[in-house]
């Protein structure tokens, strides 16, 4: 059981990074990646300055790799990337 | 499957659509419809809907975009759909006076050329664009493209699928962007034209004016593009030895081309990109006054002021192609853009 959990918030965290990489491609450097996959760090949605494509973009790629179906217009509520994780954890269950 | 390849030059579906850029207008357009209304009947989310129109809107042609409006608009039932295509067709107006329409022709995954079938490339201007991220200059390419005489100007786009900058090349033209670049001649040849314009966005900005230098085109131009140490410092991130590049940027090949980077007043990061990358290369700096977005063409277009604006840029009339270099040095040709020495 807690196996199965780990993996899920792996594959979460994971879709999260790939769809930012596709959405905001400047924001990870090797160290945010490090730290980032590591769930040592937690970026304001904000201040990745996503334009509505990027948004459309990044909800697309949720999408294609959890089946979760997050809206553009949800991200307003959902500030930050540990936001997502967790609404994207939630809806997995 | 991936939006970049609902259009994509590689698959079958791109086949047909090249084939299709010789069937005559109507049928060519009919068939793109029904394909379009197939992919449509299958999305069953918002996010599906979004892909299928976003890679449209980075192929499509303004022609293609007028035709959809049209047809969608006898669709009683107001749809999602009918609003995507509603908005892109109110930025494109239909100029009577132009003889022909742009046709797209998927030449290669990666390459996609816009021209129309009159007169011939020694009358013309070809442009190279050089997109960023979302395979785009910043804005959907209908938008752009009609801007543009068809008669006047042919357009490349290529786009950098591999996300690095173009230094992993073009798929069939190269393995990187020094093979890549003088092959496009195997397909367009720049030097057939009456002149050659490299123009980037975004991640593209650079590209372009390293492709200016390295094909001595007549200008190459950077909309919010990177400064040489952040390029540098992303390929070798991606295992890419930056040195080619900054000989690249280093040298000055006779011709020279004329290079402009172009940046929004108000949007920091690419104020200080353009004024650090102009410290390095020979170029001028065009600042638009009162602009805090990225996208710089797009915020144009919003304020009704693209064709004029690119005319500037391109230094030349998008409409005539008669030089326009003057009014880049007038700041009173359009208040809102203020040209730095």
């Amino acid at each position: 059981m807690q196996m199965t959990q780990e993996t899920t918030i792996s594959r979460s965290r994971q879709a999260v990074f790939e769809a930012l990489k596709i959405a905001a491609p400047g924001t990870f450097d090797e160290a945010l990646r490090r730290a980032f996959l590591a769930e040592a760090l937690n970026l304001k949605l904000a201040d990745l300055h996503m334009d509505s494509l990027g948004e459309m973009e990044f909800c697309i790629a949720i999408e294609l790799s959890t089946g979760v179906t997050l809206l553009p217009s949800e991200l307003g509520e959902l500030s930050s990337t540990d936001a997502v994780e967790f609404r994207i954890r939630q809806a997995l269950g | 499957m991936s939006s970049d390849r609902l259009m994509n030059a590689e698959s079958p579906g791109q086949r047909v659509c090249a084939a299709d850029s010789m069937a005559p207008p109507s049928d060519r357009l009919e068939r793109a419809y029904r394909v379009y209304c197939k992919r449509i009947a299958r999305c069953r989310t918002v996010n599906q809907l979004n892909q299928v129109h976003i890679a449209l809107a980075n192929y499509m042609t303004p022609e293609e975009v007028r035709f959809f409006d049209g047809a969608l608009a006898r669709d009683p039932v107001a749809s999602p759909d009918r609003e995507w295509v509603s908005k892109m067709t109110r930025f494109i107006s239909k100029r009577e006076s132009w003889a022909a329409e742009f046709r797209r022709k998927g030449i290669l995954k990666g390459m996609t050329l816009y021209t129309a079938d009159i007169g011939s490339c020694a009358g013309k201007t070809l442009i190279i664009g050089f997109t960023g991220p979302f395979h785009r200059l910043g804005l959907p390419s209908p938008l752009l493209l009609g801007c543009l005489n068809p008669a006047l100007y042919d357009v490349v786009l290529l786009r950098d699928f591999s996300k690095r900058f173009f230094s992993k090349g073009i798929p069939g033209l190269g393995a990187d962007f020094f093979q890549a670049l003088p092959n496009l001649k195997s397909h367009v040849d720049p030097t057939a034209y009456r002149n050659c314009i490299a123009l980037g966005a975004s991640s593209g900005g650079l590209p372009a004016v390293l492709a200016a230098i390295l094909l001595k085109l007549n200008r190459g131009v950077s909309i919010g593009g990177l400064d040489f140490p952040r390029f540098a410092a992303k390929l070798r991130d991606f295992g890419v030895s930056d040195e080619p590049y900054a000989a690249l940027l280093a040298s000055r090949p006779d011709p020279f081309p004329e290079l402009l980077l172009v940046f929004g007043a108000g949007y920091a990061t690419d104020v200080v990109a353009a004024r650090g990358l102009h410290g390095r290369v020979p170029s001028r700096l065009l600042e638009v006054k009162a602009c805090d977005d990225h996208l710089v063409l797009a915020w144009k277009l919003l304020r009704g002021r693209l064709p004029k604006f690119l005319s500037k840029v391109l230094g030349q009339s998008v409409d005539t192609g008669q030089r326009v270099e003057e009014s880049l040095a007038d700041a009173s040709a359009d208040s809102a853009d203020r040209p730095l020495p």
